[in-house]
């Protein structure tokens, strides 16, 4: 629950090295602006861009380090108490910052009924104050859109999680049917096959697996499809073995030799073999994925499960990730690009939550 | 009664082969692996009845309905399919039947009970 509530809680994290020098930068743009409101009316503007730059980092480099430690307990409390707590923290540096000035720069005295010092106080509590709550405001709206983008994705996943063609089901069902009278041991590998398959395109929990997993389900699948079509289909594998680990999407690679058989291998009379190559570079794991088809035939359909995949490489990888498809007269070939590494799409704006 | 089985599919000719020999009353089963195949077996053997898959490679099953449905003393024709998205094309072919895979047989007894009906009923009018 800890980490969960973390990750959504609206405060960035200020223990990150980016997020302290945003802070840094914000302040010194704060210091600007307020230098530049006092002109003309003063004598020494580097002076007083100077002071007042000490005096945005002396109060906001604090608070962000006090928010940085206390950010777990305040991500475990209700969002108007953390905001609420937050600010208190941005009022007393300030408060206590004030009294520092007031004592070392001017040499004076804490007393509050000093009209000058009240009013010197009051300035800059409430200057913090509205700083300070326009920040956190911005924080949680921030936050919520980003709740919103991260909700619209993973509907839009949830909508394109593939799903098994019918014919491809009921054809399994007609082998193992014919199976249980002629070979039982096989009938029975082809129902366990076909069991974790079907639990594949059920489960939905993983937004990626490792390659290793994907290629075993498309094993499965091809498995069950050579005890179908029997010499017809052949498969030549050539992956590279430094590519399973990498992290793909669910069912990317089985639709691809699913396309590969129903377009391709059964829509020719003395069949063939599907080739599938997998390596990778740098930045990019390559799955490409090669079936013979017959002559001048169009199949209706056949792009439906390919811009399915690429609409969820879409939402998860961004404009990196790639699916090429390559059309000869007696062959067809798709190319899948997908990146070693995921974006940090989801998070568009300065801060970053993790 | 002689019937041909077409399908590409080896294991979906056996299953098929295997519910004709617990109905009974076949005198004997032809195969055909694709649509081509089956016009020549329709050639060859004159069977009464087609058992035809629809999606096979080279020809498939609704053209060589209609092929069959040209020559001379057509053989009654039922469709057997997995997926029943060409159910209304099929009966544009006139088909006698429609059985959905995997195929249970009193659905196939019954429909081969049918298909002599209509052959028997047709045979009247000449």
């Amino acid at each position: 629950m800890n980490k969960s509530s973390l990750q959504t809680f609206f405060l960035p994290d200020f223990c990150r090295v980016e997020s302290v020098l945003m802070v840094v930068l914000v302040g010194e743009l704060l210091a600007v602006i307020f230098t530049m409101l006092a002109l003309p009316n003063v004598s020494n503007n580097w002076q007083l861009l100077g002071l007042y730059s000490i005096s945005i980092q002396c109060i906001s480099l604090p608070s962000v380090l006090i928010l940085c430690l206390f950010r777990p307990t305040l991500a475990r409390l209700s969002d108007i108490v953390a905001g609420f707590l937050s600010l208190m923290v941005i009022l007393s540096m300030t408060f206590v910052y004030s009294n520092i000035t007031l004592v070392y720069y001017y040499g004076g005295i804490f007393d509050l009924t000093e009209e000058l010092q009240r009013q010197f106080f009051i300035k800059n509590l409430v200057v913090a104050g509205l700083i300070g709550s326009v920040l956190l405001r911005y924080f949680y709206l921030q936050q919520q859109y980003r709740k919103q983008i991260a909700l619209e994705s993973s509907a839009r996943l949830e909508a394109l999680q593939a799903r098994i063609r019918p014919h491809f089901l009921f054809n399994s069902m007609n082998v193992i049917a014919s199976l249980t009278r002629i070979d039982p041991r096989k009938a029975e590998t082809a129902i366990e096959d076909l069991s974790d398959l079907i639990r594949a395109t059920l489960d939905n929990k993983n937004e990626l697996i490792h390659l290793k997993t994907e290629l075993e389900n498309g094993k499965k699948y091809l498995s069950i499809e050579v005890l179908r079509l029997g010499e017809r289909l052949a498969v030549n594998w050539q992956v590279d073995d430094d590519c399973l680990s990498v992290m793909v999407p669910p069912l990317s690679v089985q639709p691809l030799l699913e396309n590969a058989v129903y377009h391709g291998i059964q829509m020719v009379t003395k069949g063939g073999a599907i080739d599938i190559k997998i390596h990778k570079d740098d930045h990019l794991l390559f799955i490409s994925v090669a079936n013979p088809k017959q002559k001048n035939v169009h199949h209706k359909g056949q792009g439906i499960a390919l811009n399915n995949i690429s609409q969820r490489l879409e939402v998860l990888f961004g404009e990196r990730a790639k699916l090429e498809r390559k059309s000869t007269d007696s062959s067809y070939q798709v190319t899948m690009s997908i990146p070693l590494k995921r974006p940090l799409n989801t998070q568009p704006m300065i801060f970053n939550l993790r | 009664m002689k019937i041909l089985v077409v399908d590409d599919e080896p294991l979906a000719q056996q299953r098929l082969k295997q519910l004709l020999s617990d109905i009974g009353s076949v005198e004997s089963i032809y195969f055909a692996n694709n649509g081509l195949e089956s016009i020549e077996s329709c050639q060859d053997n004159s069977p009464d009845l087609v058992l035809m898959d629809i999606r096979m490679p080279g020809m498939d099953g609704l053209e060589a309905a209609q092929h069959l449905s040209q020559i001379d003393s057509p053989p009654a024709i039922i469709f057997t399919t997995a997926y029943d998205e060409y159910a209304l094309k099929a009966f544009d072919v006139s088909a006698v039947g429609y059985l959905l895979k995997p195929v249970r047989t009193e659905a196939l007894e019954e429909a081969i009970k049918k298909s002599q009906k209509t052959q028997s009923s047709s045979a009247k009018h000449y």
